[in-house]
């Protein structure tokens, strides 16, 4: 069903970009939009194309917007592609030149896909002055804050992934957004991957692992951004979070002693264990 | 501040070797000092934030533009260390228009107690380092390539629980770790089909060494049996080459991608230890164990995905995904082990030979099906998955091997809609099921719902909103699960002409979780592990440029958590007055607050002031 769906589809018209004709260079669009176009040629991104390709900053303007030979000759804004920042035409435009960088965004990160968060979401187009590295609109920490505030204000708790006295580590440090700028290592869907390439002593491999660790990853025990508990983990009391899994301990544990009530205190490999199936030491 | 000064004159170095042969460049040097007076717990301060009073470096920048012939750019960041808990570099260069060079450091210390919070009074303080460093070729038309290294230190000390004679006592240890990855990348650029090939490899080393502390009595007392002798070190080497391929094509229509990884680990642990206890205080003799054991662990992932779009027309599109990661995890543990009894008559040597193996292989499956439809102002997409985790274990020989499968599938809907640039909002839910449980506390079902919402009424006033809800459960014969978590959040942004800004925040999180458990006490009693957590945290922060010499700039946050398993108030806030003496030169004085007070105890409250002054010279 899915086929025949796909096979009818793809025979359907596409609807073409709302520029038409052949191309007139930068220097055509620079007699009626100097100011812009000196803008850009003066800022990172057509600092970069020059960089990049010398000739690239000739067509700097038509790369984006499309071709402009109806435009110049009728100057409306309907015979110019005006890349809106959700348009579909942002992706294709910014993907001449950052090939693969959208998909890379829609496999890595489908939700993103899924809102309509487009490149000019995140990035400036390099008409204004450069705000953040890679063109980004803002520093990290506020441009993804933007939309997930929750997680940014997560990072204000007691016990928080902080640098420096009150901001949030980088949030590239964990989330690749775009798949090639993660190396293989932080590719990986497992969560506790991505905190192994700091917490490496954390990750093993463990000649007897603990289960959840293995399956599931970091996230299992502990609320990566920030928590109002110690060591950031998702309960104040260690003790109760290991009796949520471990319902069948041993009857000598008995809980009105202290000393059981801290399953650390004795199983204190809680990450995996080379020598002690009961994770009772490293 | 160990380290602040060969570091500073380290960064100076560079700085002063590269700075002469600009030809258009800015840059900045800061450096302060800070008092810091406190009252209350200053081990909770320190486990919170780990700032202390003493010289810093508030900021170096440098950034070169064609500094030199072929040189086009050449940059270097630094901020942090000395009374700063985390420091951090950057420097890059670029040359020819084909190389670029990147090489970045950072440090951050790390200290932890809470007397009150662990029963075997761990402590630790330890400092990781993170050097990184990227080199790029953009030389060749085709491709890009670049060879990527990076370097991960943690040393410091740490002191907590391990299980001794049928009782938790205390050990003091070192650590020293490390972990070394390189990868070579090479990425096309200009084909039809964009091909990335990764080839890496990652290497970790351990040592850890343990002494005996608390005297060698138990952590829950004193006890006639106490540890007079504690030596355990121990060696972890783990490497693992992983290789990366991805491919991906997209025309007008049709956009494709697959991606493979494969990875393999292979871990080596040696373990040598020793520990003697003295039983009464020696009166009976004494009791120690030693051990020499090798574990050895071999493992491999592999990893596939594929994506398929099509662009159908109209404002339809579809996308089609899938994949699969296996991993699998062999391990074997030899040695020996001792067990030496040594009483008023002599002694008895038991030796026991270890000999054990084990395996961990977990194998998840994903498929989603996606519609989506954009039309001007209007996005709405719908989807639909199917998930699949098989986990199979047996952690030795003594334990029962687990086989269990999970199943699940689930379908969402997000609708997004914006208005030019001014409004702009987003609406979605989901819902997933699962048939079988991997662990108890697994949900049988979670929904999930958010909207989100930002608004620009005029150019400078930026106002958002989001809300978000999640709820999930299972049934009483497996945990009696439910768990529920609301979130709420409001931002308000004013820029001004002048330069200044201001911005508001609040937000509230609430979550609320009961697990069905069971415990001895000493008979066999059902419980329920329950956890409340209702947090407000309201924040405020602004840059006001007074006059044409003077900056105000300063930030206020309360967080008050009013659920019932742990309420506490916290409260910081940090407010610096610059003054421009010169062009080139800005005078700062700063002060920090932070406070932080629970309501049913007061052992781990803190209040703190900080105090300090910055010198900034800008060129």
């Amino acid at each position: 069903m899915l086929a025949i769906l796909v096979v009818a589809a793809s025979l359907v018209p596409v609807k073409p970009p709302a520029s038409s004709g052949g191309f007139v260079g930068s220097m055509t669009c620079a007699t009626c939009h100097e100011d812009v176009t000196q803008r850009f040629n003066a800022g990172p991104h057509g600092r970069a194309m020059a960089a990049v390709r010398g000739d690239a900053l000739a067509r700097a303007c038509e790369g984006c917007h499309g071709p402009g030979e109806a435009h110049a000759a009728n100057p409306t804004g309907n015979n110019i592609q005006r890349l809106a920042p959700n348009a579909p035409e942002v992706a294709r435009a910014c993907g001449s030149c950052h090939q693969g960088r959208d998909q890379d965004l829609q496999r890595r990160t489908p939700g993103h896909g899924r809102a309509v968060v487009s490149c000019l979401a995140c990035h400036q187009s390099g008409h204004q002055p450069a705000m953040a590295e890679h063109l980004l609109a803002a520093p990290e920490d506020a441009l993804c804050g933007g939309c997930h505030p929750t997680e940014r204000s997560e990072f204000l708790l007691p016990f928080a992934h902080r640098e420096t006295r009150t901001e949030p580590m980088a949030c590239t440090a964990c989330h690749g957004v775009h798949q090639s700028q993660a190396n293989a290592m932080g590719l990986s869907a497992e969560p506790g991957k991505r905190c192994a390439s700091c917490h490496a002593e954390k990750a093993g491999p463990f000649t007897y692992p603990h289960s959840p660790v293995e399956a599931s990853g970091c996230i299992r025990c502990h609320r990566p951004h920030g928590s109002p508990n110690p060591q950031l983990l998702v309960r104040r009391d260690p003790g109760s979070l290991c009796l949520e899994c471990h319902v069948a301990t041993p009857p000598f544990h008995d809980l009105t002693k202290a000393s059981f009530r801290q399953c650390q205190a004795c199983h204190s490999a809680v990450h995996g264990s080379q020598r002690s199936p009961k994770l009772f030491e490293e | 501040m160990r380290g602040f000064v060969p570091r500073l004159v380290g960064i100076g170095v560079v700085f002063l070797t590269v700075s002469p042969g600009w030809s258009q460049g800015t840059g900045e040097l800061g450096v302060g000092y800070v008092w810091q007076s406190s009252r209350g717990s200053k081990e909770s301060f320190a486990s919170q934030y780990a700032l202390d009073s003493g010289l810093f470096l508030a900021g170096i920048s440098l950034d070169l533009r064609s500094w030199s012939p072929g040189y086009s750019r050449l940059s270097l960041e630094a901020s942090g260390f000395g009374a700063e808990p985390f420091g951090r570099a950057r420097f890059v260069a670029a040359w020819d228009q084909e190389w670029r060079l990147e090489l970045g450091f950072t440090r951050r210390e790390r200290f932890f107690s809470l007397p009150s919070w662990d029963f075997g009074q761990r402590r630790e303080a330890w400092t990781i380092e993170r050097w990184d460093g990227r080199l790029v070729y953009e030389g060749f038309s085709w491709a890009r390539m670049q060879l990527s290294v990076r370097d991960v230190r943690r040393h410091g000390w740490l002191s907590g629980p391990f299980y001794g004679l049928g009782r938790p006592y205390v050990g003091e240890g070192r650590l020293a770790q490390e972990l070394r990855e390189a990868f070579f990348s090479v990425e096309s650029k200009g084909l039809p089909v964009r091909l990335l090939l990764e080839q890496g490899v990652s290497h970790a080393r351990r040592h850890t060494s343990m002494r005996p502390g608390n005297g060698g009595s138990p952590a829950d007392g004193e006890d006639p049996d106490t540890l007079d002798g504690l030596r355990s070190s121990g060696d972890d080497k783990s490497t693992s080459p992983v290789t990366r391929l991805l491919a991906s094509w997209e025309s007008g229509r049709w956009d494709v991608g697959v991606e493979g990884l494969y990875r393999k680990d292979h871990g080596i642990a040696e373990r040598a230890g020793w520990e003697r206890y003295a039983l009464g205080e020696g009166a009976w003799g004494s009791l120690a164990f030693a051990d020499a054991l090798k574990g050895q662990v071999e493992g491999t992932v592999k990893k596939a995905e594929a994506r398929v779009g099509l662009d159908v027309g109209r404002g339809f599109s579809l996308v089609v995904r899938g994949g699969s990661e296996r991993s699998e995890r062999d391990s074997v543990l030899l040695g020996s082990r001792f067990v030496v009894l040594t009483g008023p008559g002599g002694g008895v040597e038991i030796p026991v030979v270890a000999d054990d193996n084990g395996f961990f292989d977990v194998r998840d499956r994903f498929s989603v099906v996606e519609a989506r439809y954009r039309a001007q102002g209007f996005g709405l997409a719908v989807f639909r998955n199917w998930n699949s985790r098989d986990v199979r274990w047996q952690l030795g020989r003594e334990t029962s091997a687990q086989g269990p499968e999970r199943d699940g599938d689930g379908w969402g809907v997000v609708a997004s809609f914006w208005s030019g640039g001014t409004f702009s909002g987003e609406l979605g839910g989901e819902r997933g099921s699962f048939e079988r449980y991997v662990f108890r506390i697994e949900p049988q079902s979670t929904k999930r719902a958010w909207a989100k919402l930002a608004y620009t009424p005029r150019e400078g006033v930026e106002l958002g909103a989001s809300m978000r809800t999640e709820s999930s459960d299972n049934p009483s014969s497996v945990a009696g699960l439910a768990y529920d978590s609301r979130d709420l959040a409001v931002s308000a942004t004013l820029h001004w002409q002048a330069g200044g800004w201001l911005g508001v925040s609040f937000s509230r999180l609430e979550l609320s979780s009961d697990v069905g458990i069971q415990f001895f006490a000493p008979a066999l009693t059902p419980g329920v592990s329950s956890y409340r957590l209702q947090v407000n945290n309201a924040a405020v922060r602004g840059f006001w440029p007074l006059a044409p010499r003077w900056e105000l700039e300063g930030g206020y946050t309360l967080v008050k958590d009013t659920g019932r398993t742990l309420p506490f108030v916290a409260h910081n806030g940090d407010l610096q007055v610059s003054w421009k003496s010169s062009p080139t030169l800005i005078w700062s004085l700063f002060a920090n607050v932070y406070s932080f007070d629970e309501d049913r105890a007061n052992n781990e409250d803190f209040d703190v002031r900080r105090f300090g002054v910055v010198c900034r010279w800008r060129f």
